[in-house]
């Protein structure tokens, strides 16, 4: 690890107002609103709420996080220059920047999380809600086992310059995202061909989320996993797995990176 | 200057694959690869122990039965519940009532893969199981509209009494038949959990007479 790049973009990441602004309004303020109201009028935690305290809330904290943090400046050379190859001006190695970016982020990225989920869980409490320490503490670990997957996703889409790889990425990241609003269920058709349409395009629509989030972004269930280790083992194998390729190939592809260092 | 200059804005970084990085990703691939082929292997068969033991409304013989019955003359569809479901379900809730529990009632389809894999996760955690054990009498509602073309009436009455149209979907039913709260889809354990406990919470403010045992504490 190399202190000087994890400095660097603790401070790129926690120093800039407009990522905290953002960090600060989806991570916290409107679920923080939502449990509130949810709770005053006890009813049931919405989709959207699950959605911005789980996985989903931090892939939003970790999007704007991870801009400019992972050489997508240097790569795209868009705003702010070529940062990466002034980085390799220095005597360090390539796997020590990738990983060195990738330790901060996740740290960053789910202790943001995790004090959320903190948070959320004292609101309910305060107004009666009952949870384990054990919950809690399941809680926080998903946050950061998803911050650490998550993060390293987004290091390879943006360290490998392949365009077609990166739309592949992205276009697989959104649906992901999409498949997220609802949980799965079945839906039994009514007969009419309309609406069956509808309703089968939904269902593919979710399906098709469903594979991509088992290939690319398998969730471990830490409660479940702490629970009972043996049936949740094939989702930790999924998730290291998945976690061990993306950080393999993004330090692959830095290592093959060349640039020009000649004078304009 | 000139000297300084190159010798600074040259590439100094080394390219370095860990081989510990590169050992752990191939075992873990090969793992997966493994547990993949395994599980499609065991694929289809049922969860071999069930956390919860949910009571069959109505019992498998009596659904097929019913179900034959009402596609040879089906029944017009009704928005409330009919006297015989009303008191069939009176009886649900005053048993509930009898074991000091909430009635926990899950629209579940055999045809469903998301109540199947809810069944062997989230059901399945011991913490869900025991908190179901504990405050709520489980009572799963079958749906056989996809196989028979047609459900029990009990069954029909009571998805349209509570808008059900989704499986899995979990209803908790207060004592005047209401719903308390309702969770629609296959969530996690911790979600499912979070969901009974908050729902057991709401009963207990909202009917305070009613003793209702309270989810463990810290």
């Amino acid at each position: 690890m190399n202190s000087t790049i994890i400095r660097f973009t603790a401070m790129s990441a926690c120093l800039d107002p407009m990522k905290l602004l953002y960090v600060i309004l989806l991570g916290f303020v409107m679920p923080i609103g939502m449990k509130v109201a949810s709770m005053l009028h006890g009813a049931s935690d919405s989709q959207t709420f699950e959605m911005l305290t789980g996985k989903v809330g931090v892939a939003f904290v970790l999007m704007v996080l991870c801009l400019g943090l992972a050489g997508n400046t240097a790569t795209q050379s868009g705003r702010g220059g070529e940062y990466l190859p002034l980085i390799f001006t220095r005597p360090i190695t390539r796997c020590e920047y990738v990983l060195s970016k990738w330790i901060t982020i996740t740290l960053i990225g789910g202790g943001f999380a995790a004090l959320q989920n903190l948070v959320v869980a004292g609101i309910g409490m305060h107004f009666g809600e009952t949870i384990t320490a054990q919950a809690i503490l399941s809680m926080v670990l998903e946050r950061f086992m998803d911050a650490a997957l998550i993060s390293a996703a987004m290091i390879l889409t943006m360290l490998n310059r392949n365009p077609a790889f990166q739309i592949v990425a992205v276009l697989s990241f959104y649906i992901w995202l999409a498949g997220q609003t609802i949980p799965p269920v079945s839906v039994a058709t009514g007969g009419k061909a309309l609406e069956d349409l509808s309703i089968e395009t939904t269902k593919f629509m979710l399906n098709l989320s469903q594979y991509i989030a088992d290939f690319i972004l398998p969730t471990v269930n830490v409660y479940d996993l702490i629970s009972n280790p043996v049936t949740a083992a094939g989702a930790l194998i999924a998730y290291l797995s998945a976690l061990a390729v993306y950080l393999l190939f993004a330090v692959g592809v830095t290592n093959k990176r060349e640039f020009f260092y000649g004078t304009n | 200057m000139t000297c300084s200059s190159e010798s600074s804005s040259a590439d100094k970084s080394v390219s370095y694959m860990p081989k510990w990085l590169v050992a752990a990703a191939a075992l873990l691939v090969v793992l997966r690869i493994g547990d993949v082929v395994l599980s499609k292997m065991h694929a289809g068969e049922p969860a071999k122990t069930k956390a919860i033991s949910w009571s069959q409304v109505p019992s498998r013989s009596e659904l097929v039965a019913e179900a034959k019955r009402l596609a040879a003359s089906p029944a017009k569809p009704v928005m409330e519940l009919s006297p015989e479901s009303q008191k069939h379900l009176q009886v649900l809730l005053a048993d509930a009532k009898a074991q000091n529990k909430l009635l926990l009632l899950e629209f579940y389809a055999d045809w469903s893969d998301p109540c199947k894999k809810m069944e062997s996760t989230s059901l399945s955690n011991t913490q869900v199981a025991a908190l179901v054990a504990k405050s709520f009498m489980p009572v799963r509602i079958n749906d056989t509209q996809k196989q028979f073309g047609v459900n029990a009436k009990f069954v029909a009455d009571l998805q349209k009494r509570y808008r059900v149209f989704a499986f899995p979907t979990l209803i908790i039913v207060g004592d005047d038949e209401s719903p308390v709260a309702s969770m629609i889809g296959n969530c996690s354990s911790l979600t499912t959990y979070r969901f009974l406990s908050r729902a057991l919470s709401t009963a207990v403010i909202s009917s305070a007479p009613q003793q209702v045992h309270p989810a463990p504490s810290l």
